[in-house]
């Protein structure tokens, strides 16, 4: 039983790490996205 | 037998995990859509009136900056009426709300501060509006709860996209007193994951909301038709959002309304206010669980399963694991006086491999609750600093466990309830402060 939950264990983990990674880089899209489309608002309303 | 216990309490946590997983994935592609839509205050088609109810129970610090707040609204004066209710006041609540509506530029709004002695806490409040209401919507905000100017725009805006099927709008509501204290950054930062990731995911993904007692409105006509608030509830929102959704009807999410509202400053103040959500959540959920077991709308159903899982099997796990982290930590400063006494809960000497596994799944798990918090500050300009990450990772090991303390009373304290037949449904009074 130990074995079978250790490979288990194993595949699970793996799982939730690439997923950290994904997660991480989209943050760092939608970090760019918001910053981006907001100077780009800012920098408009100030030309007017 | 003990390893059998590891291996379901990791599960438990797995399973939790899962949850909050998807529900990040949801709020990472919502936001993947949203982060470029720049949105503009366009005229709506039409302006329903609203009738905004204000309950203030001794609020006398924070009630004339909200009056002030809602007065100056974003919306065509005169389709708003907003009802202030000093509910059971022994302070000057009524009369500093009286003072701002005198103010010349105030006169001729539709605006009154009416005086009651009745029961039922917010719920009772709520109902007696709702017997004046005329208006097609009835708005609610917190006496501590200062709308954005722009707040009801987007909450009416939202709800006119489809007024038949949503009869219910709700906007988010940030924290106007973050920076006080290192209690009050960490609740700032639990609202904004809140806000942000869950109910954005739940939105996106099932059309499910949830009212937060602030920041909404909901349909006057709807609201009669469902008998109204439950008086006396602890959590009156969760219990008429699971109403709603019973019906077949929505809550819609409107993100970009706001209002500013206090939180507890005080560890004792934030305690039992967490306290009474934790209970009248339990009620709620035990009033529903039957539903998953028979005919309903499939969305209580999710919300079923989903507060039962939460505060049930995800916190029983918790539990358990903190348990045996802290045995283990007893067993193994005891083993290095006295070598012969053994490490209770282990896989065995062979199994070193499964435990630095297990460790590393413990890292993951932090890694992810900080995730959350990354992610919701980016959706947010000027807002993902480095100082999130630092509060996050002290808060995940400080103010995050409080709600295991806070959870276990809220069960104990519902089934005494229960079997003492106690009126459980008082609640401790959130104190104010002046900003």
């Amino acid at each position: 039983m130990i074995r079978i939950f250790f490979w288990l264990a194993m595949v699970i983990t793996m799982i939730f790490f690439i997923q950290a990674l994904i997660f991480a880089v989209l943050q760092w899209v939608i970090y760019f996205r918001v910053e981006r489309t907001t100077l780009n608002v800012k920098s408009e309303r100030k030309k007017q | 037998m003990i390893e059998f216990v590891m291996i379901v309490t990791l599960i438990s946590i797995w399973s939790s995990l899962l949850m909050s997983s998807i529900t990040l994935g949801g709020a990472v592609h919502f936001w993947l859509e949203h982060s470029r839509k720049i949105v503009d205050i366009v005229p709506l088609k039409r302006y329903p009136v609203i009738m905004i109810v204000v309950p203030a129970h001794n609020e006398e610090v924070v009630i004339a900056q909200t009056t002030q707040s809602i007065l100056k609204l974003n919306y065509p004066a005169d389709k708003v009426e907003l009802l202030i209710f000093a509910d059971n006041c022994n302070d000057q609540t009524a009369q500093r709300a009286r003072t701002v509506l005198q103010l010349p530029k105030y006169e001729k709004r539709k605006a009154k501060v009416i005086e009651r002695h009745g029961s039922g806490g917010k719920a009772g409040v709520l109902n007696d509006a709702l017997k004046m209401a005329h208006g097609e919507y009835i708005g609610v905000y917190d006496a501590d709860a200062m709308p954005e100017k722009n707040a009801l725009y987007f909450l009416v805006r939202k709800i006119l996209e489809n007024p038949t099927r949503y009869v219910a709008a709700f906007g988010r509501n940030k924290t106007r007193n973050a920076e006080q204290n290192f209690l009050t950054k960490c609740i700032n930062q639990e609202i904004v994951v809140t806000q942000r990731i869950q109910h954005c995911a739940i939105w996106h993904l099932f059309k499910i909301g949830r009212i937060p007692g602030t920041n909404f409105i909901i349909q006057s006509k709807y609201v009669r038709s469902i008998g109204g608030w439950a008086n006396g509830a602890l959590t009156e929102d969760t219990d008429i959002s699971f109403k709603i959704m019973q019906s077949g009807k929505l809550i819609a999410l409107a993100y970009n309304s706001e209002a500013f509202q206090q939180e507890p400053e005080r560890l004792h103040d934030y305690y039992y206010q967490r306290l009474r959500w934790a209970k009248g959540n339990y009620q709620v959920v035990l009033k529903n669980f039957k539903y998953l077991f028979r005919k309903s709308n499939w969305r209580v159903k999710l919300e079923t399963f989903y507060y039962s899982c939460t505060f049930f099997w995800f916190n029983a796990a918790i539990v358990l694991s903190d348990a045996i982290f802290l045995a283990n930590v007893g067993f193994w400063i005891v083993h290095l006086f006295n070598p012969q006494v053994m490490i209770p809960f282990t896989f065995g000497e062979s199994n070193i491999l499964i435990a630095q596994l297990l460790l590393f799944n413990w890292l993951l798990m932090i890694i992810l609750y900080i995730l959350q918090i990354t992610i919701a500050a980016a959706t947010q300009f000027g807002q993902a600093t480095n100082k999130q990450i630092w509060l996050a990772l002290a808060s995940y090991f400080t103010y995050s466990q409080l709600f295991i303390i806070v959870s276990i009373h809220a069960v104990i304290s519902v089934a005494l309830d229960r079997l003492l037949r106690r009126d459980g449904t008082k609640w401790v009074k959130t104190k104010r402060f002046a900003d």
